[in-house]
């Protein structure tokens, strides 16, 4: 039989942890050590009190005493969150969501009855306008209830989220922080990484042994077939690459560091990729010096574009020539997103 | 000891409902952001070995002589928000009671600094309006920007940590 000093610390700290708010019951481990917290507490003061080191009566019943009132002490826990309007400043981005949610669902429905309606012939109900405020209404009331009382509740947007997931965002945090990423000041989360620093290294390295190649045009059988401008284009687009390709190896070396020197090297691939677009439209301008060359078995032969497919031939150099200004603004937006990496 | 406004005696003139009411509110406002840095300092002292909620309020009755007393079942939700907000952090005793320690963070220490140096210049601000004296210890500088406090006699400081004012002037200052 239990002794009546353990029945009082019992009855007492069930009476707190029905008090409790729902969030922390939800999570056992964490009731759990904040009931052996209260509970040390008490045996700790029960002992001091009885002075002989010994729970009694009167000792535990004056430490529960002094411990306060289950209700306040619950209701201490519910004191989270910033108060905002009724719905704490925590869980009001959440409560504009699921409002614009509900909002968009019952609009696109309330389209959709209204559209039916006026195709049955059944204006009456299509233009009665109740029905459609009564249920924003209603909708808007019954999550404002929801969110109000979560809020009073002392509930948190990370209350909903699972151990697993909270510990994920927890080690993806701190690699954030350890890869010097910078965190998003209004959610708090870290923010996407701008380089996939293996792609860059990979996608330089690449980039360079085809500039190199072009350089220095390696194979004679092969490059000596070739009209003496469209090497030179061939040379200075190897040029143009080596350099785009040691910028992409630097930033793949950087990583997630050093947002102004990406900002840097993205505006000085702008104006490498501005160079190159007059040696395509060179290029577009004379199909006559671009070669196909091809291995008969012996050695290579350049047959060159034959005059039908020149036509063929610009189109597909215009639309290359267009994905590659394109590429240009995608340039200039990187650069400009690379701004909400600064620190 | 000095009793709180809610512990005098009911037929006391202060203690009239009008009076109480606004005493026991102003007491209760000036004791909330104090408690938080009276616990948050004792944690501090504690620094590697860390401390428990029930020596932290003895602690704190103790350095405080019995003046600023919280309510023993509200100092575990206090403790539970500032781990929330990663000024503290806590760990569970590994063997025998599962007591729980309490260490204060990187983010506290600064933190702290921070509360401390701003309580204290306000101290020292209305002073001459409440009239005492507030004799600020010289180990530490004030920085002017925000008051953040800093320890010379530990660290050498050029710069405020929290604000980034330039010390230097007032460090010359100081040595003059």
């Amino acid at each position: 039989m239990k002794k009546q000093t353990e029945l009082m610390i019992e009855s007492y700290l069930k009476e707190i942890k029905e008090k409790l708010p729902e969030w922390l019951k939800d999570d056992k481990d964490e009731l759990d050590g904040v009931l052996a917290e209260l509970e040390d507490h008490i045996r700790n003061k029960a002992r001091e009190i009885s002075e002989t080191g010994e729970l009694i009566e009167t000792a535990v019943g004056a430490a529960i005493n002094s411990m306060g009132n289950p209700s306040k002490i619950a209701k201490e826990y519910k004191k989270r969150g910033t108060p905002y309007i009724y719905i704490t400043k925590e869980l009001w981005p959440t409560y504009k969501n699921v409002l614009l949610i509900v909002f968009t669902v019952l609009a696109s429905v309330f389209t959709f009855t209204f559209i039916l309606n006026l195709i049955s012939g059944n204006f009456e109900d299509a233009f009665n306008f109740v029905g459609y405020t009564l249920g924003f209404f209603a909708s808007f009331t019954i999550i404002t209830a929801i969110f109000v009382a979560l809020s009073m509740e002392g509930y948190l947007p990370e209350d909903f989220i699972s151990k697993e997931e909270k510990q994920k965002k927890e080690k993806a945090l701190q690699k954030a922080k350890e890869m010097g990423m910078p965190i998003s000041p209004k959610t708090g989360k870290p923010m996407k990484p701008f380089v996939n620093k293996w792609e860059k290294l990979i996608g330089g390295a690449i980039g360079a042994i085809i500039g190199i190649i072009l350089i220095t045009q390696p194979v004679p059988g092969f490059f000596a077939l070739m009209d003496a401008e469209f090497r030179l284009y061939l040379l200075l687009i190897g040029v143009l690459s080596l350099i785009d390709a040691l910028t992409t190896i630097t930033r793949g070396i950087l990583g997630n560091t050093r947002v102004e020197i990406h900002q840097a090297i993205q505006i000085f691939t702008i104006v490498l990729k501005i160079v190159a677009i007059p040696i395509l439209i060179l290029i577009f301008m004379r199909p006559e010096i671009v070669p196909i060359i091809y291995w008969n078995g012996s050695t290579f032969i350049d047959m060159g574009i034959p005059i039908e497919f020149y036509g063929s031939f610009r189109i597909t150099l215009g639309i290359l020539t267009a994905i590659f200004s394109i590429s240009i603004a995608a340039n200039v937006y990187e650069t400009v997103k690379l701004e909400r990496y600064k620190k | 000891m000095i009793k709180r406004v809610k512990e005098l005696r009911a037929d006391v003139e202060i203690a009239s409902p009008k009076f109480r009411e606004f005493l026991e509110k102003f007491e209760s406002e000036i004791n909330r952001g104090i408690s938080t840095l009276c616990i948050l300092s004792i944690i501090n002292q504690y620094e590697d070995d860390g401390t428990y909620g029930y020596q932290l309020m003895k602690d704190l009755e103790d350095e405080t002589n019995n003046m600023l007393i919280i309510e023993e079942g509200t100092l575990y939700p206090l403790l539970k928000n500032l781990e929330r907000d990663e000024l503290i952090e806590s760990k569970k005793q590994k063997t025998g009671r599962r007591r729980k320690y309490y260490f204060i963070t990187e983010n506290g220490k600064k933190i702290l600094n921070y509360l401390t140096g701003y309580y204290s210049k306000l101290t020292k601000a209305i002073s001459g309006i409440i009239d005492i004296n507030v004799e600020l210890k010289n180990k530490y500088i004030y920085c002017p920007m925000c008051a953040n406090k800093m320890d010379i006699t530990k660290t050498q400081y050029k710069y405020c940590p929290v604000c980034g004012y330039n010390l230097e002037e007032d460090l010359k200052q100081r040595e003059v």
